[in-house]
């Protein structure tokens, strides 16, 4: 290696730079979109495999046990939301609202999982999907399963794919509301799929199980959606607030389909 | 010699396209901590330091792992792993051309022999 390769490989670089720095203006979203439709059937494929051989390596008994007992909460949790949907509509009604505004949702196939965080550069805990601007996904959408369980929302659109930041990403911070008490707290992911609860008030109950909602307050997401449940408690007495670990309601494993709301446009936040 | 190079040039390409499709839709189900890490800049990197200083695999690495980290995984700036990854490669190539002249397999066997 001579010393004139330095100055030849740092001009190599130099031209890359610019000719990638070009393509932030257009080409580098078709390049990606390129790559994406062509690995697709390959990562579809490695995607159903992976959550094959992760779900038959756990603990069935354990796992068996532990969707009994989320069966159970969730026939309950139905039961008062079946009361509340009553009490909604007629109030609905009442109002004048009727119920046409529905959200309108689009499913589409999860392909690939990112971990690797760079702050402002790429987000850890995201999710590749098949569907983007040609089937009108835009910046910003909400993204869930089935039951309104929160996923996250959508922050890069390709052609014929999105990117999903999960509310698990180092980058997602959601205003949320606890089941059965009127403190209101946030979300933040920690990525590798731990979400913590921070700032919920120190003089407020809060019990492990506790179903974590969006709230009202929060812009990016619609109030409602459900987020996790309550694990482990810390308090510390030198904190004004009690801090907690949410546990998501998704569970990664079984996670092929996923609903994009199309009807509401979220800005950033 | 030049074909040889390009070759060997588009055959890395091939192999840490396949290995990012693995790390992204096939790792991320395996819990263990291990296989969270990203392969593709752990190994551009073990190469450029366990290589000759002379020889160009490990730019090679560093150019297609940062080039596949800006398809399937940077959000914004479409380059910039490559263009730093790059950068970093040929300063560490540099470095160690500079102060240290041996790879780690040279210098093992002349401690050897």
């Amino acid at each position: 290696m001579k010393m004139g390769f330095t100055k030849k490989a740092l001009l190599a670089v130099f031209i890359i730079a610019i000719i990638f720095a070009g393509m932030n203006f257009g080409p580098g979203n078709f390049i990606k979109d390129f790559f994406y439709s062509r690995s697709f059937g390959l990562q579809a494929a490695l995607w159903q495999k992976g959550g094959a051989l992760s779900f038959n390596n756990s603990d069935q008994a354990e796992l068996n046990k532990r969707l009994l007992a989320e069966r159970q909460k969730l026939l309950s949790d139905l039961a008062d939301l079946d009361l509340l949907k009553k009490e909604n509509e007629t109030l609905r009604t009442a109002l004048g609202i009727g119920l046409a505004n529905n959200y309108q949702l689009i499913m589409a196939e999860v392909t690939a999982k990112n971990n690797f965080s760079f702050k402002g550069v790429a987000y850890g805990d995201s999710l590749l999907i098949n569907k983007g601007s040609k089937d009108g996904i835009k910046k910003g959408f909400t993204v869930v399963l089935s039951n309104k369980i929160l996923l996250g929302r959508v922050v890069d659109v390709y052609p014929n794919f999105s990117r999903v930041m999960m509310i698990s990403s180092k980058d997602s911070v959601i205003d949320v509301q606890i089941q059965d008490s009127p403190g209101l707290a946030l979300a933040k992911g920690q990525g590798n799929q731990k979400i913590i609860l921070d700032m919920f008030p120190k003089s407020q109950d809060l019990k492990p199980g506790a179903l974590v909602m969006t709230s009202a307050l929060g812009s990016a997401y619609p109030s409602g959606m459900v987020v996790g449940s309550i694990g482990a408690i810390s308090s510390v007495d030198s904190e004004a607030f009690k801090k907690a670990e949410i546990n998501p309601a998704y569970d990664l494993n079984i996670l092929n389909n996923v609903f994009i709301i199309k009807n509401i446009i979220l800005t950033d936040g | 010699m030049a074909k040889k190079t390009i070759i060997f040039f588009l055959l890395t390409g091939l192999i840490f396209y396949f290995l990012n499709i693995i790390q992204i839709s096939f790792l991320p189900f395996l819990d263990f901590f291990i296989f969270q890490i990203n392969f593709s800049m752990v190994i551009a990197l073990l190469v450029c330091v366990l290589e000759e200083s002379q020889k160009l695999l490990g730019i090679f690495c560093a150019f297609w792992a940062g080039l596949f980290m800006d398809i399937f995984v940077g959000s914004m700036f479409f380059g910039l792993f490559t263009v730093s990854f790059l950068l970093i490669a040929i300063m560490l190539k540099l470095a160690l051309y500079k102060y240290v002249k041996l790879s780690p397999w040279q210098w093992l066997s002349k401690i050897q022999s």
